[in-house]
């Protein structure tokens, strides 16, 4: 399981450098399955600025995955 | 650094996943237009998959072949489309091993996508209508009985991961590949590194881009050459052919959809080159697009989609 929890780790670790909020709206679409509509009118703002704090998160993991080479292992023979 | 191309993939990744979205021509249009934009969008779509891990702390007992709720729901939610169904299907498959059984089964039905995990970071991702099976013990075999499994090995020089596709062996030698065991015969493609094909026969080994075909029933192997990148596209839900007979057209598009697609009998062995860009389960919409496509005419069924020549005038 060490693998799986230094992934995660990662992961919340990144996360935690976008803010609060892009966090929880990260959460609540991706890990709660809530649409984007539904979270703009939880957290009173417009849909386009939901979009970009889940952008600006997907972002992030992808970079996560570009960095971590045994994650994505077919990354390994690209040419940097 | 591609900066503006992987934001634009973020943007997508978060627009796709959305329970509402319903504009697959203009991600498939996105996805088409450059190749380094499918590479942008597989990384997020590996962030994506990795980010679920944040899940499973909260629902940590996903039985293998078994989804935990919280995933059907997202199936759901995501309008059962393919690249929906391979998020959704993300299941982790890591250690104790030593369980009771030395045998592990991974099944998807028709249109069900599915990625394992294996403890040494190895990544399978399964095509719908597929059933493979792992062994528990050495975590580094693997036997391929029906469908498609996309392979992303993690190589390791003292215990090479092997998979059994119909009695012949392949050996993984730092790679990406691809395994189709089809009703009519079984298939290795490699995307990249190389794959050895029965080391202890005809030894074949297969570099990236090379593609083996074997019928039931014959003991010829044959080999093609296909461009690497198209190799396991099924899985962000493309299928790319050159020259491919249109029964196997047929038979890749009814394990990814889940729709029976059948092939009239005159047209079994047309080559099809091109790509068919599965987006939504919409099936009128899908019959439209392979009317176009493959230049036939759909005729609809009740269980699926039937493929004749076009009357000519």
């Amino acid at each position: 399981m060490l693998a799986a929890r230094q992934r995660l780790r990662q992961v919340e670790r990144a996360l935690a450098t976008l803010g609060e909020r892009t966090q929880s709206i990260f959460r609540r679409f991706r890990i709660d399955g809530v649409s984007q509509s539904r979270i703009a009118q939880e957290e009173g703002i417009s849909l386009s600025a939901v979009e970009k704090h889940l952008q600006r998160a997907y972002r992030t993991v992808a970079a996560l995955v570009d960095e971590d080479q045994d994650v994505v292992p077919t990354k390994r023979n690209r040419a940097p | 650094m591609t900066g503006t191309i992987h934001d634009q993939a973020a943007l997508w990744m978060a627009r796709a996943r959305d329970p509402r979205f319903s504009d697959w021509d203009a991600l498939t249009d996105w996805l088409e237009a450059d190749p380094a934009h499918n590479l942008a969008y597989e990384a997020a779509f590996a962030g994506h998959d990795m980010a679920g891990l944040m899940a499973e702390t909260i629902a940590p007992s996903a039985a293998p072949g078994q989804a935990p709720p919280w995933r059907r729901r997202a199936v759901v939610g995501g309008g059962l489309t393919a690249l929906a169904a391979a998020a959704a299907g993300v299941l982790a498959l890591l250690g104790p091993y030593g369980a009771p059984s030395a045998e592990m089964v991974a099944q998807t039905g028709p249109g069900q996508h599915r990625l394992i995990r294996l403890a040494d970071g190895t990544r399978i991702a399964l095509n719908g209508d597929t059933r493979l099976v792992l062994d528990r013990g050495n975590g580094r075999t693997a036997r391929l009985e029906r469908g498609e499994a996309l392979f992303d090995v993690v190589h390791n020089e003292t215990r090479p991961f092997s998979v059994d596709v119909d009695g012949a062996r392949m050996v993984d030698l730092g790679t990406r590949f691809d395994v189709v065991r089809g009703t009519r015969g079984s298939e290795v493609a490699v995307a990249q590194g190389a794959v050895l094909y029965d080391p202890d026969g005809a030894a074949v080994r297969l570099g990236p881009g090379r593609v083996l075909r074997k019928a039931d029933g014959s003991n010829i192997v044959e080999v093609n050459q296909a461009d690497p990148a198209t190799i396991g596209a099924w899985q962000s839900g493309q299928l790319v052919y050159r020259d491919a007979p249109l029964s196997r057209v047929a038979d890749d598009l009814s394990r990814s959809t889940g729709a029976r697609i059948v092939v009239d009998a005159a047209l079994a062995n047309r080559p099809f080159t091109g790509a068919i860009v599965l987006a939504g389960n919409d099936r009128d919409a899908l019959a439209r697009r392979l009317a176009g496509i493959v230049d036939v005419t759909v005729a609809q069924r009740r269980d699926g989609l039937y493929l004749k020549a076009r009357a000519r005038r």
